[in-house]
């Protein structure tokens, strides 16, 4: 094994899909794992972010040259994660004035 | 220099992680040691911390922070329209396709909905500081 | 540019809305309320006669004169235009049955309750039509950053904020699982319009991850249609939102995410392996959830939770017809008959509960014993709407039954089929939810009252139910043309 296998000259799309993948399934953890709501958004956030590593890699090395679409739906991705992140983050100022606390595991006032 | 693109990179690294270790050994052997109070205190570099960093921030800053990130985020749409405008009118008013307003009006459209917005977060005195 | 005339209208209600929030007044929110809801119905008029205009010749011509930034993202064929029909209708119900809510138990920011309702509306109306993966996140996230918004709108009620962050938490995690899928679908096909999508996984070699992104985006749609096991914050979210906003949030994304499901896959997922992935998927979903939603709405004390679970239900009804679009040309059509019946007796019920929570506070079933005596306008639409909601057979609630059951029969539904037995279940679930329909209904008319206070009824609410109840009756009358519309035009326009 040369170092070229190792360090490709240019980095391969698979690379990409790795850590996409990879950033995905940390974020999906966190939002398992987590029990503070501004924790847990963190988390949303990072999938989101894989999806956008993802839609580059996709957009630079797809199957026609030039696609711009998918970094066309990138820009749109961050914009709208930006919108819900406002949001949320009002949500959870609203959340804290009433109850003083932001932990999911308290957000028991409705049960059926 | 031929070889593989990333080795200047690693030469660049490895070089300054030793430069700085040399430099930091070198200073060490050469300087005398003698602490003292006032060597060790805060200098140029700020205030003496007063109290404890972990206090409940205002909720103003939250506001201000959400539309000052939702606006942020807008000018990733204006760059690339900024960009290709000029392409756009020339490209327009040469072959003679479609209207060269069309692009302008559009972002005329965009940036009415969000000072729509600005003017609704002004009007409810989102951005007043309220001091007690 | 004449067919988006519905679009254009709910944008320009909500924008209308934000002005007037600018300096609020009780005479500026009655007339806002009024003429926006107004402005809905006429909306819904035009919105209707460009269904009409889509199915004949003319209509073919203007779309394709239409320009190519539009066409490539929207599909202006009559299923759009029903469904563009369908949000003014929600969205004009919605604005008549807030009114007495926003005025008695809501101190401030009233306009923007409307405005936001009308902006995801217009959300809704885009999902119906769209016809290209950015369009169709962008219409899902508006609708449900608007959800987001509304939900949370009492701030100062501690169960109406852990709603909202219920309902964020779930609804931008399902966003990212539906966008990861999105992207693997982008890298296989390079194409985001859904027939270029069709087009590129024609041919073989497509491999295993294809039904697998489609799966991962049926994620995301089954959470907004709150398919099981994706359904988890349906009753939470419905019982701390304000209740017209409940009764919103029951139709409007669950609709138009229904709607854009049976156009994403039957437009984009044709092809052998991802067809059975995602069908195979919906059968179980369909299955599960309306059983699921029947069952658990029989224990339910607090009205709200036992209409969400009913919603539940009903969203199982609805994607059998999603299921079949693929091997049956009525199920278009059977979806929209269901989707009108359904927002016509679910607003209605839901109107029933607003207005009587209005006067008295109070969601739980218990105060309901003896309404017949306090209110007969209110205890009867809700007999009526019972009914419908059950589907016995003169309503509007059989017919979009009756069709759901005749398309998936067009779709090969044999004697002992998997299919034969989904419409089984689905018939006795039919049966099942009358128990708690009319439970309530028995309440009403047969259990003696706490007292015998009057329950008003606002002026407001109590035209909204009227409507509701012509609605559901008209419905029979105008099923003719509905189905004609949809099935005179091309089931989804592919030019």
């Amino acid at each position: 094994m040369s170092l070229n296998d190792i360090f490709p000259e240019t980095v391969p799309t698979g690379y990409y899909l790795v850590f996409a993948a990879l950033l995905f399934c940390i974020g999906l953890f966190g939002l398992v794992s987590r029990r503070n709501a501004i924790g847990m958004l963190l988390s949303i956030e990072l999938m989101m972010n894989a999806v956008n590593v993802n839609l580059a890699a996709f957009s630079r090395s797809g199957l026609e040259v030039g696609q711009i679409q998918g970094q066309l739906l990138v820009v749109f991705t961050v914009t709208v994660a930006v919108a819900e992140a406002a949001v949320g983050l009002a949500i959870i100022v609203a959340m804290f004035k009433l109850r003083k606390t932001v932990n999911a595991d308290e957000l028991n006032l409705l049960r059926g | 220099m031929t070889g593989h693109p990333y080795l200047q990179l690693l030469i660049m690294t490895v070089g300054g992680i030793l430069f700085v270790a040399a430099a930091m050994i070198v200073s060490w052997l050469l300087r005398p040691n003698r602490p003292s109070e006032v060597k060790a205190s805060t200098y140029e570099c700020g205030e003496e911390p007063v109290g404890s960093a972990w206090f409940q921030f205002p909720a103003q800053f939250y506001l201000i922070a959400l539309l000052f990130v939702v606006f942020e985020v807008e000018a990733a749409f204006l760059i690339p329209w900024a960009l290709k405008l000029g392409d756009f009118l020339h490209h327009a008013a040469a072959e003679g396709v479609g209207s060269p307003w069309f692009v302008v009006v559009e972002m005329a459209i965009f940036l009415a909905i969000l000072i729509l917005g600005w003017v609704y977060a002004l009007r409810k005195g989102a951005l007043e500081w309220i001091t007690e | 540019m004449v067919y988006l005339i519905p679009e254009f209208l709910l944008v320009l209600v909500g924008a209308v809305g934000l002005v007037i929030a600018f300096a609020p007044s009780r005479p500026r929110l009655r007339a806002y309320s009024l003429v926006g809801g107004l402005t809905c119905f006429g909306g819904a008029v035009v919105a209707g006669y460009l269904a009409y205009l889509a199915t004949t010749d003319l209509g073919a011509e203007l779309a394709a004169t239409a320009p190519g930034y539009l066409t490539t993202t929207l599909a202006l064929d009559p299923f759009s235009r029903v469904f563009a029909v369908l949000s003014l209708i929600v969205c004009g119900l919605t604005f008549l049955l807030s009114k007495e809510y926003l005025e008695t138990r809501m101190q401030d920011h009233q306009p923007e309750l409307l405005a936001v309702i009308a902006f995801a509306a217009a959300g809704m109306s885009f999902l119906g039509s769209a016809r290209e993966l950015i369009t169709i996140w962008f219409s899902i996230e508006l609708l449900s950053v608007c959800g987001y918004v509304l939900a949370a709108f009492t701030k100062d009620d501690e169960r109406s904020a852990e709603a909202a962050l219920k309902y964020f938490i779930l609804g931008t995690a399902s966003s990212a699982f539906m966008l990861f899928g999105l992207s693997y679908v982008y890298g296989m096909t390079g194409r985001l319009d859904l027939v270029g999508i069709m087009e590129a996984t024609a041919g073989d070699g497509i491999g295993v991850l294809l039904p697998t992104a489609a799966v991962l985006m049926l994620v995301g749609f089954g959470f907004k249609v709150a398919m099981v096991p994706f359904h988890m914050w349906c009753p939470d979210v419905y019982e701390g939102a304000p209740t017209p906003v409940t009764a919103f949030l029951s139709v409007g994304p669950k609709l138009a995410a229904l709607a854009a499901l049976a156009r994403v896959f039957s437009t984009a997922f044709p092809h052998e392996v991802a067809r059975v992935a995602w069908e195979g998927v919906l059968f179980w979903g369909a299955l599960i959830t309306m059983t699921l939603g029947n069952v658990v709405a029989i224990k339910q004390s607090n009205i709200k939770r036992m209409l969400a679970y009913s919603s539940i239900a009903h969203a199982g009804y609805m994607l059998v017809a999603v299921l079949v679009t693929l091997r049956s040309d009525l199920a278009l059509s059977a979806l929209a008959i269901y989707a009108f019946a359904y927002v016509f007796m679910n607003l209605g019920a839901f109107a029933v509960v607003t207005s009587f929570s209005n006067r008295t506070g109070s969601d739980a079933l218990h105060s309901y014993n003896g309404l017949a005596r306090r209110s007969p306008y209110l205890a009867w639409a809700w007999a009526f709407f019972a009914l419908t909601l059950v589907g016995l057979p003169p309503t509007a609630g059989f017919l979009g039954k009756a069709y759901i059951i005749m398309a998936a029969w067009d779709a090969g539904a044999t004697w002992n089929s998997p299919m034969f037995w989904l419409l089984v279940v689905l018939v006795l679930n039919s049966a099942i939810s009358l128990a708690y329909y009319m439970g309530v209904a028995g309440r009403m008319f047969f259990k003696p009252p706490a007292h015998d206070d009057p329950v008003p009824v606002g002026g407001g609410v109590g035209t909204a139910i009227g409507l509701c109840l012509a609605g559901t009756l008209l419905m029979v009358l105008a099923a003719g043309p509905i189905i004609g519309a949809i099935q005179n035009g091309a089931v989804f326009a592919l030019h």
